[in-house]
């Protein structure tokens, strides 16, 4: 009952929060141009997908108090954060001749350990699945307080991208004792695009700018 | 009861302490990652003195040299930097003829190392990439130079073959053998004059399946936008105020130094 009480409340929070971000954007002929403010609202929308993500991924690798359901579940949050959902996925790039669609490989994530350094890039679907099957008792994912959203660019098809860079400490218990202790930074593209929606009622449509990770780097901190 | 309650205190301080340990670790975290040089965007802010390093007054009077000083790798030569003098005099050349680097100049690149496979082997592989306008606002990376397939005896200069004066009277048959038998030397075949660029090599090689991409294992980015200095940026990762995207390399240089320099780059030349 708990956990149902949670989903529908994850639920509607992710109905919720979009809509308070609807803002007025500045369009100017085709091309639409970010203000400053935009911009910090884009690092602050960010900063929560982020956040949602190491949620997830807490539910996902923690073994006590989440049933399968729920976990698949959690799954499914954390994928719907990245574009592509965890598939490959269809892009538009820049040309000089104007916008062609290509398709891109699926997201990746790549992790970092203290034995090994970096480790290869993985698709996110299969770093989720072997998170779930590492079986740790409890997953702890900190960050640091500050995150960085630079390098906003415009891309083809009225999107923009941008990298986040953050500090995480991910910590994995079993028995209570911390079995994996990892500090990394990691690089998070990030792709912003402007979605509008058809408000029931109103005649014109509302739009919206919507943030979706793309592929994680990492590298070990110290 | 009073045992309990000990237990009870006992419990309470563990607490307490782990929380306030992990207020510091989050702390230190912080104050480390605000501290380092965290993206090239942050780099070239922070040259410009776009952005101003937490350690650094805005109120400075010297705050633009400071901001270039900030951004040399101190352990370059471990301990001691016997440097400090050349790096003091780029931030006050930089400062004084308010030099600024942008994405959009065209004198810079990104050279990424890479571990690639040919035939089976694994190879390193350095590919020069550029910042290039595709139109409007529109950017994009490309591929401008490679260097490593003479090093790797990929592609080879001085390997010797010839044609036969006479050969066009009889429709240039030695080519079947020269290309369908001697496919290994083809490359000393091509005129003393013609160069074969190690990017259109590498393009082919690429195209045909035969070099195949790994890893990319790190990128040092060139400056050669400042004019009669070439610098170089590297990552470096380490507990330290002084850390992340930093000038690994200067070197002062004239037009002739700096041809070269270029030419060894994109891998019309090599060493």
């Amino acid at each position: 009952m708990k956990y149902k009480f949670r989903l529908i409340a994850s639920l509607l929070c992710l109905v919720v929060i979009p809509s308070c971000w609807a803002q007025q954007s500045n369009i100017v002929g085709t091309s639409v141009i970010l203000s400053d403010s935009d911009k910090e609202e884009f690092t602050t929308r960010i900063k929560q997908k982020i956040d949602d993500f190491q949620k997830y991924l807490e539910v996902i690798g923690g073994k006590h108090n989440y049933s399968s359901e729920i976990k698949d579940e959690y799954t499914t949050f954390a994928l719907n954060l990245f574009i592509g959902e965890g598939d490959d996925y269809y892009e538009y790039v820049a040309t000089p001749y104007g916008d062609q669609q290509r398709l891109h490989a699926a997201v990746k994530m790549q992790t970092t350990s203290k034995s090994r350094g970096k480790n290869p890039p993985q698709p996110m679907k299969r770093y989720l699945s072997r998170l779930r099957q590492l079986n740790y008792d409890k997953i702890e994912v900190t960050q640091a307080d500050a995150v960085r959203v630079d390098n906003i660019q415009k891309a083809a098809d009225g999107k923009y991208i941008a990298v986040a860079y953050m500090c995480q400490r991910f910590i994995g218990y079993r028995d209570g004792i911390p079995v994996i202790d990892d500090n990394d930074i990691k690089k998070i593209t990030v792709y912003i695009n402007q979605v509008s929606y058809q408000v029931p009622g109103q005649e014109e449509n509302i739009v919206i700018w919507e943030a979706k990770l793309g592929d994680v780097m990492a590298h070990e901190s110290w | 009861m009073n045992k309990q309650r000990n237990i009870l205190a006992f419990c309470l301080c563990l607490l307490a302490t782990e929380v306030l340990f992990a207020q510091d670790t989050n702390d230190e975290m912080t104050y480390y990652f605000e501290n380092r040089v965290k993206s090239l965007y942050e780099f070239m802010a922070r040259f410009n003195a776009e952005e101003i390093p937490p350690y650094l007054e805005v109120s400075d009077s010297a705050l633009r040299r400071k901001c270039v000083f900030s951004l040399f790798d101190f352990q370059a030569n471990g301990e001691k930097n016997d440097n400090f003098k050349d790096y003091v005099s780029f931030a006050s050349y930089v400062d004084s003829n308010h030099y600024k680097l942008s994405y959009i100049d065209s004198l810079w690149y990104a050279e990424a190392s890479c571990l690639m496979e040919y035939k089976g082997k694994e190879i390193n592989l350095n590919i020069v990439l550029r910042y290039e306008r595709i139109r409007d606002d529109f950017f994009r990376w490309c591929l401008v130079g490679v260097n490593g397939l003479l090093k790797n005896s990929i592609l080879s200069s001085n390997i010797w073959g010839s044609i036969s004066p006479i050969q066009h009277e009889v429709n240039f048959i030695e080519l079947d053998g020269i290309i369908n038998s001697d496919a290994d030397n083809i490359c000393g075949y091509v005129s003393l004059y013609t160069e074969i660029s190690q990017l259109s090599y590498f393009v082919a090689l690429v195209r045909e399946k035969t070099l195949k991409f790994i890893s990319c294992e790190g990128i040092t980015y060139h400056f050669l936008n400042i004019p009669g200095y070439i610098f170089r940026v590297n990552e470096f990762n380490r507990k330290d105020e002084n850390a992340g995207w930093l000038i690994s390399h200067i070197q002062q240089c004239d037009d002739e130094v700096l041809d070269e320099y270029l030419k060894l780059l994109l891998g019309s030349k090599e060493n």
